[in-house]
């Protein structure tokens, strides 16, 4: 496609191991692509190749077979990356240098002209949420910190891309949160997202599209609401006062209604019963209390591709 | 090639060394053993110029080389265990950019700590000597083709640092800095064995090894035998032609690697 900004095609990674060079088949023939402007999750479970592939993607490692490329160029053209964005998992940076004497190094390495990084680089601790932490040495900088200045240096050159390896890992639930935003922030400013995670609350929070890794292999793809699984023909439905007889009567069809005080809850299969099956409800002295159609969540979808 | 990010790297990589205290462990030690030399030269008659210039000069040269070969060594390893080389290589950077950045920036920091051993030694010597005569042109040129040795052997160590572990690579360099200063005897030993196959190892040990002792120049310079400036030049030009091709060869393995 003619927007995509990264497109991975057959992508596969052997490594050899140990003393005998055993091989090792990371990746095996992935092929997926992101469109300008999405944000897009890469999900898996632990060793599922999520680094690996972004690995392959950054020219940190080169793959055994396939073909990868970002903006259009191959990805081992250097000015692929010019308007690319990356923060590794658990970023170790210079310990030595203060967090703006590492911004500014890195922003001479995308060629960013010094005044325009004297501009920049304040801003960028701001959006980060590090005010007041520029001048200190970044070996005073606690996990959750790290992990918002590796996301500032990403930013620094203003990207058009950005690549982000489990960007929430080591953040507590306020930092989880604030990075969430700035990832649905920095999309409002046209920006394209890729990002790996395996914290999938998130992921169906902000993600246009998702694809799910296991194994070295791509077991899914696409727009989360597109996910069929995700669709579920099936209803709870929940009485207030019901007669213990006529709980009775109606869990026949749906099996033991959960019972909490005077509410009785029961999950119907099929959402075709429901108008019929509140009028038997209703018949046995039940009020209707509420009529909820059941979502399956991505953590299910996802479950069940890790277990296969 | 794009200079601006070489210099970058190079400024990072030197201002890495300046902020490491093991190089001002470093000086303080060799400015302690040239100054301690003072006091043991008062329990010698004469000569103590000599001694003093020995070693002083031997002094910069030892540390100048285990300065080297260990900054070499951890130079590329340190940026891959701390995995700060993904942040780098990701960037518009090509990698032998980055290798050139390093090296340019290690050198630096070898050479400026040279310069500061160096003025120990003259500030010394210019105590000790009063009336006697200062050999320091020679002082001068000895400490130049040093800088050379320091440059080919950093060269050595970032080479083996590409592609093999810490301790492997400080053997590699060390042992190749040694036979360096050895191949006059090791192709003599060669030329008077009975067997042809230890002939031509000696042979190719000593054409393809750098002749590390052709930049050694301190026993000249301690006996007042003068050093041309074209012994310097040609001598500078040899180490500088070997360091360049074994830069090469550390980016070419260095482009192909995968950081795991």
């Amino acid at each position: 496609m003619g927007n995509d900004v990264i497109s991975i095609e057959h992508a596969s990674k052997t490594f050899r191991t140990g003393f005998l060079y055993r091989k090792v088949e990371a990746v095996r023939d992935v092929t997926f692509s992101v469109e300008e402007g999405d944000i897009f999750g890469f999900l898996g479970p632990n060793g599922a190749g999520k680094t690996t592939t972004i690995k392959m993607l950054m020219g940190l490692i080169f793959p055994t077979g396939g073909t990868l490329s970002i903006f259009g160029r191959p990805h081992t053209d250097i000015a692929s990356r010019a308007a690319l964005g990356y923060a590794p998992e658990q970023p170790y940076f210079y310990e030595y240098l203060t967090g703006s004497e590492f911004l500014d190094y890195y922003g001479q390495l995308f060629g960013v002209p010094s005044a325009e990084r004297r501009r920049r680089i304040p801003l960028l601790f701001e959006m980060v949420g590090l005010r007041n932490c520029a001048d200190l040495a970044l070996r005073r900088y606690s996990k959750g910190m790290l992990q918002r200045i590796g996301i500032a240096q990403a930013l620094v050159n203003d990207p058009r891309l950005l690549v982000l390896d489990e960007p929430m890992s080591g953040l507590d639930p306020i930092g989880r949160r604030e990075i969430r935003d700035l990832i649905l922030a920095l999309k409002k400013r046209g920006k394209t997202i890729f990002f790996s995670t395996h914290i999938l609350p998130d992921v169906e929070m902000i993600c246009d599209r998702v694809a799910i890794i296991v194994k070295g292999e791509l077991r899914r793809l696409g727009r989360i609401d597109e996910f069929a699984e995700l669709e579920s023909e099936e209803t709870e439905v929940c009485f207030r006062g019901l007669s213990a007889e006529a709980i009775g009567k109606l869990s026949g069809e749906t099996g033991a209604p959960v019972v909490r005080g005077t509410l009785a809850y029961f999950s119907l299969p099929s959402r075709d019963r429901a108008q019929s099956f509140i009028g038997e409800g209703q018949a046995g002295g039940g009020s209707l209390v509420s009529l909820t159609p059941r979502r399956r969540s991505l953590e299910d979808v996802f479950m069940s591709e890790a277990r296969k | 090639m794009n200079m601006g990010k070489i210099v970058a790297i190079a400024y990072n990589t030197f201002r890495e060394s300046i902020r490491d205290k093991i190089l001002t462990g470093v000086l303080l030690f060799v400015a302690l053993i040239i100054i301690s030399s003072v006091a043991t030269v008062q329990l010698t008659v004469g000569q103590w110029m000599r001694l003093t210039t020995d070693v002083g000069l031997g002094s910069i040269s030892l540390f100048g080389v285990l300065l080297a070969v260990f900054l070499g060594i951890s130079l590329v390893f340190k940026e891959i265990d701390r995995k700060t080389v993904y942040t780098i290589v990701s960037k518009p950077v090509r990698r032998s950019q980055f290798l050139a950045g390093k090296y340019i920036g290690l050198l630096l920091t070898i050479v400026v700590n040279a310069a500061l051993m160096l003025l120990v030694l003259l500030a010394t010597l210019a105590y000790v000597s009063r009336q006697e005569q200062n050999p320091y042109l020679g002082i001068f040129q000895a400490w130049l083709l040093m800088l050379s040795e320091f440059m080919l052997v950093t060269a050595v160590a970032v080479f083996f640092s590409t592609f093999s572990s810490p301790v492997l690579s400080a053997m590699f360099s060390i042992g190749i800095w040694i036979i360096g200063h050895l191949l006059s005897d090791i192709r003599f030993w060669g030329e008077k064995s009975m067997s042809e196959a230890v002939r031509i190892a000696t042979d190719v040990i000593y054409y393809v090894m750098p002749n590390l002792e052709l930049l050694n120049v301190r026993s000249r310079v301690t006996y007042h035998i003068p050093i041309g400036w074209d012994y310097v030049g040609w001598t500078s030009a040899y180490a500088m032609a070997y360091t360049l091709m074994i830069l090469v060869a550390a980016a070419f393995i260095f482009s192909r690697r995968d950081f795991k």
